[in-house]
């Protein structure tokens, strides 16, 4: 028999293994370990809808609260129009000697 | 179609051996088997509400089997990469990854349990589809309609994919045994 016969030998053989493949016991816990997991599945989430949704809805709605408080009342000094224009205008750095564009006069 | 609690454990029941040893063709542990087939149920319950009936419930139960599977082997080889990565730089543990199996003694006949490693080690080098194609045929001895059925494509493409897979699963066995007789 030359070597490529011994080969063809071999994975003949080998593919053999497909028919003689072993299958798992039967388990009969297997029913309860799914309900156990769908059941602790479903308490995570009636913790999280019961506690964390309303807490984190609350921490929200708190914290915009805050924000737009503190927003107003450091907002307190206004700005006439002029002011205004050329406090922008500094920003934008337009206002110039040479080239204040955004004069009114 | 499962809003009894009685429902779902007969559907669990039916099909549980089959889902399991499904697994188990993909994943190659029988500790691995079990997880990803409770994961396989506990999907089924969640998503009863998505099943349309288009499909036969078993068909889509198998359906979820192969894809949970396939997550599991892929999440599997991500670690093992990871893992060989932090080793090369002497990070974590150092496992020893023996992918290719090698025959204790050449000479000798090899044994029933050193060729069903040869051939998982070859079946698992197989492009996805083409292992899935032929594991549930060869292993699960669906019918190609069923694997049609289950994957989500024609007859024709899965019987295309049976032929690849062992055009493929043949070369890598001669070249392994090419090396090692």
């Amino acid at each position: 028999m030359n070597n490529k016969e011994k080969i063809e030998r071999e994975i003949g053989k080998t593919l053999d293994q497909f028919e003689q493949a072993e299958k798992l016991p039967p388990n009969p816990y297997f029913y309860t370990r799914v309900q156990q997991l769908i059941d602790d599945k479903q308490k995570k989430h009636s913790v999280f809808s019961t506690f964390m949704k309303p807490a984190l809805l609350t921490g929200l709605v708190a914290f915009n609260l805050v924000t737009a408080i503190w927003f107003f009342t450091e907002s307190e000094q206004t700005y006439d129009r002029q002011e205004l224009i050329q406090v922008l205008a500094s920003d934008l750095k337009l206002n110039t000697e040479q080239n204040n564009i955004l004069s009114l006069d | 179609m499962m809003d009894q609690s009685g429902d779902f454990r007969t559907i669990v029941e039916t099909h549980q051996e089959k889902v399991r040893n499904t697994c188990f063709r993909f994943v190659k542990n029988a500790e691995d088997a079990e997880d990803v087939a409770q994961e396989v149920f506990l999907q089924v319950f969640e998503s009863q509400s998505h099943f349309r009936g288009e499909a036969e419930l078993s068909t889509w139960i198998y359906r979820i089997a192969v894809n949970k599977s396939l997550d599991f082997i892929r999440r599997k080889k991500r670690k093992k990469r990871f893992a060989q990565l932090t080793s090369l730089f002497g990070v974590g543990e150092k496992d020893e990854v023996l992918d290719i199996p090698v025959p204790e003694n050449p000479q000798k006949e090899l044994e029933g349990k050193e060729r069903k490693q040869i051939l998982d080690w070859a079946v698992n080098t197989l492009a996805e589809n083409q292992k899935a194609a032929i594991t549930l045929s060869k292993y699960e001895e669906f019918s190609n309609k069923e694997i049609a059925d289950i994957m989500e494509m024609s007859v024709s493409a899965v019987e295309a994919l049976i032929h690849r897979a062992k055009k493929n699963l043949h070369k890598q066995l001669y070249k392994y045994y090419e090396k090692h007789i």
